[in-house]
């Protein structure tokens, strides 16, 4: 199976427990009603989580990436060359 | 052996103690030399030790974590601890209706879609632009 298929898989699984779960006062299921205050925006609470999840590692990849100025300079030289040359065959930027 | 150089050492463990410590001669360190050369080539080119983010790259990025951070705990907090605080607690105050819980997430990532839509239009726009005009 493929990732995306997993991943469908998956989410299929959750989404139609929580589908179930919510809808089952109305179908006959009985549940506290903290329960049902807390189960309702799941999946946004999970969206949101994912999202302030993959900020933070953005962020900290972005603070503990080490710098390589040799590296930058060179790829500014390389950048400029290149430039230069497209330039020179016509390609207008 | 995880390690290149642990070899090396292994051999001269096996000795006994009473042994004064043996130097070690050129013919000894030269098979092992790539080694060290390659440790300091996975250092900047003029040997210094790589250097830490900078500045702004910093900032930028430890203000990235804490605004996740924050987000992450004040949005815990409204859906999954208020509903088993009595409702009486003072904590009431300073959350908004539980409506909004999925209501602001949802209204941002649909202005989120708008501008990344806005966006490939853009450029798409550009595009066709500079063709036309090379044409």
């Amino acid at each position: 199976m493929t990732k995306l298929a997993q991943w469908l898989w998956g989410l299929a699984l959750l989404g139609s427990t929580w589908a179930a779960l919510t809808m089952g006062p109305t179908l006959g299921l009985e549940l506290p009603l903290t329960c049902r205050e807390v189960l309702w925006p799941l999946p946004a609470y999970l969206l949101v989580t994912v999202g302030c999840f993959a900020l933070g590692t953005v962020g900290y990849r972005v603070a503990t990436f080490h710098d390589c100025e040799d590296a930058a300079l060179e790829l500014q030289t390389q950048i400029q060359e290149a430039r230069a040359d497209l330039a020179r065959k016509g390609l207008r930027f | 052996m995880s390690r290149p150089g642990a070899g090396f050492l292994a051999k001269k463990s096996t000795q006994p103690s009473s042994e004064k410590i043996p130097t070690l001669g050129k013919a000894q360190v030269e098979p092992y030399a790539w080694h060290f050369k390659r440790k300091l080539a996975a250092l900047s080119p003029n040997g210094e030790p790589p250097k830490k983010a900078t500045g702004t790259d910093q900032v930028v990025g430890l203000g990235l974590v804490a605004v996740s951070l924050i987000i992450f705990t004040y949005y815990t907090i409204w859906v999954i601890l208020l509903p088993f605080i009595d409702s009486q607690h003072v904590i009431h105050k300073y959350f908004l209706p539980r409506a909004y819980a999925v209501g602001i997430p949802l209204a941002v990532g649909l202005l989120l879609l708008l501008f990344v839509g806005l966006f490939i239009t853009c450029v798409m726009l550009k595009n066709q632009k500079v063709t036309k005009k090379v044409q």
